[in-house]
């Protein structure tokens, strides 16, 4: 894999909805920051109130970690198109056989693509939302330092940016690990459709579901995808935990104590049979994919 | 070192229609092998399964590797253009140069830098804003500064105009060509490289119907234009196929005595295209 550096390059270059994406995401918090329609700024103060003494930290990292959610969802669109267009475009526009002549492995190429979407993406993301957080933060203290004394102190709590980070990157690690076999699915998709790629993705798991329910009247299989969707979050985070730390912006009473390490259960997560499952048919998808790249050379 | 394509029983076929039907040929260092045929007539799956964008069936081996399983090691030593207008649209052509760079060992950047100079295109453009002449000179740069075993064209310089092709070809020879070389070239324009060839390879209907050099081709096969009054005698000497040109009679013999030939009109070698002509034609009367 020593083109794998360049290989990464190749799809910056070639997809500018890498830099477009995070900088409309930007654009857009930035300009609610300015017009005062973050709110986060008027959730904070509610931290100066006594009830609240002693859980600042808390519910400080849940907002900064909430901060980071527009760039989760626009995440999401993404790599899902990316991916779905991955091993398809190059096929459309023929340019394949271009990068078929050069020196550089089927296997290479689509795990080049497949780290693209499942590590570097999501990197560039974690730092655009750290970023953004930042320049969002700056706005609302300036703009509260003329109204509410402290809020410098309150907003700009160094364990809360640190712990709000650490959050993210965790999320952001199990549910790229837990959604893996999503992934390799769109490139199976991706590698096998000669048009009409997102209908290939979609269909076969769908019609799965709707056979299973009207040949057997059950759904095994729908209750299978609705818990790959969801199911890393039950798995890695506590649930009393969420609820305790962070559920809390809007100033209702809900007891807070403990700190961010208590909310996260990374063995719970990793010990968990659907992880192992997902990551074999992960595997299996991603062997898919590379034979039908090597396969095929049109659409 | 042996043959540099060595096929043995090739054969491919999709759905009924067999593309390649049991091929078998050869093509040693170097050569400048031509190969020939009509649209359809399995040039291209021939191409394809040689430089391992395709399965087959029957024994393919290209610089002893097997260029299905080991495209990549392959590539090393191998390169192509396959048709025009490949390179993808968005790529730059700076991008275009860093990236073969990158993943050829073999890859020198100051020829390829020395080929585009000679040339106009720009390089901070993107594929899409060059023509289609300019896109082939660029994807021609980059190939031809591969230090490669086996350069495989298809179709080389179908958009270019007359002009470049004719430099196209010079520089082909001069500047890439030499006897350690191998060039696989397919193309309808046969005239422009007729006198590049060392060997022909003619291909119809998925099978090799001639499979000779040039100087065999000059030995064994005359292109006979007889004369009115010796038309039955000729044909004594069992052309393979003839045809009327301008109202005279043009007859095609192999291996035939060259002598009794040119008594009976005016005899020559034939062109690869009319060869070509003749030996489909011939094989379908």
């Amino acid at each position: 894999m020593s083109h794998l550096p360049l290989l990464v390059r190749r799809e910056f270059w070639e997809h500018r909805s890498f830099f477009i994406t995070p900088a409309i995401v930007a654009a857009i918090m930035i300009f609610a920051a300015l017009i005062n329609h973050l709110e986060f700024g008027r959730a904070s103060i509610h931290l100066l109130e006594p009830e609240y003494a002693g859980k600042h930290y808390s519910i400080m990292t849940g907002i900064l970690a909430g901060l980071a959610l527009p760039y989760m969802i626009a995440m999401g669109f993404l790599i899902v198109f990316y991916l779905l267009d991955s091993l398809y475009a190059d096929r459309k526009d023929r340019s394949v056989l271009f990068w078929k002549s050069l020196p550089v492995s089927d296997t290479e190429t689509v795990l080049s693509k497949l780290i693209v979407a499942g590590v570097v993406l999501p990197a560039v993301i974690l730092v655009a939302a750290f970023v953004t957080s930042i320049i969002c933060a700056l706005i609302e203290s300036v703009r509260l330092s003329g109204m509410i004394e402290n809020v410098w102190r309150v907003i700009w709590l160094p364990p809360a940016w640190f712990s709000a980070q650490i959050l993210l990157l965790y999320c952001f690690v199990v549910m790229i690990l837990w959604y893996l076999p999503i992934l390799a699915w769109l490139m199976l998709a991706s590698a096998w459709a000669r048009r009409a790629v997102i209908l290939w993705a979609i269909l076969p798991p769908l019609m799965l579901v709707l056979l299973e329910d009207f040949a057997f009247n059950t759904n095994y299989v729908a209750n299978m995808l609705r818990d790959r969707f969801l199911g890393w979050f039950e798995l890695a985070i506590r649930h009393d935990g969420i609820s305790e730390h962070f559920m809390m912006i809007d100033g209702e009473r809900i007891p807070m104590t403990g700190r961010i390490g208590d909310a996260l259960d990374p063995g719970s997560f990793f010990s968990s049979p659907g992880l192992w499952i997902g990551l074999v048919v992960a595997a299996v998808f991603l062997w898919g994919a590379i034979l039908l790249r090597r396969r095929r050379s049109e659409t | 070192m042996g043959a540099v394509i060595e096929a043995r029983g090739l054969s491919k076929s999709f759905g009924s229609f067999r593309a390649l039907d049991n091929v078998t040929f050869s093509a040693g260092a170097g050569r400048i092998v031509g190969l020939i045929g009509p649209n359809g007539a399995g040039k291209t799956t021939a191409l394809r399964a040689i430089l391992g964008l395709t399965n087959y069936e029957g024994e393919l081996k290209v610089l002893d590797l097997d260029p299905y399983t080991q495209r990549d090691r392959l590539m090393q030593e191998v390169c192509f253009i396959a048709d025009v207008a490949v390179l993808p649209g968005w790529l730059r052509v700076q991008q275009a140069v860093e990236f073969v760079r990158g993943v050829h060992p073999r890859f020198r950047p100051e020829l390829a830098e020395q080929l585009l100079g000679r040339t106009n295109i720009r390089r901070t453009s993107r594929v899409r804003e060059l023509s289609k002449g300019m896109i082939t000179q660029l994807h021609l740069a980059l190939v031809m500064a591969i230090d490669a075993k086996l350069l495989v064209l298809d179709e080389p310089t179908i958009g270019l105009d007359i002009l470049y092709r004719k430099q196209f070809y010079e520089s082909l020879l001069s500047d890439y060509f030499d006897n350690e070389r191998t060039i696989l070239i397919t193309t309808h324009q046969v005239e422009e490289v007729e006198n590049l060839l060392t060997d022909v390879l003619f291909i119809d209907r998925g099978r090799i119907v001639l499979d000779s050099t040039m100087e065999q081709v000059a030995e064994s096969y005359v292109q006979l234009t007889v004369n009115p009054d010796h038309v039955a005698a000729a044909r004594e000497l069992k052309p393979f196929y003839e045809r009327e040109v301008f109202g005279r009679t043009v007859m095609f013999f192999h291996n035939a005595a060259a002598d009794a030939l040119r008594k009976l009109g005016d005899a020559r070698t034939p062109s690869v295209a009319d060869l070509f002509v003749a030996k489909i034609k011939g094989a379908a009367a």
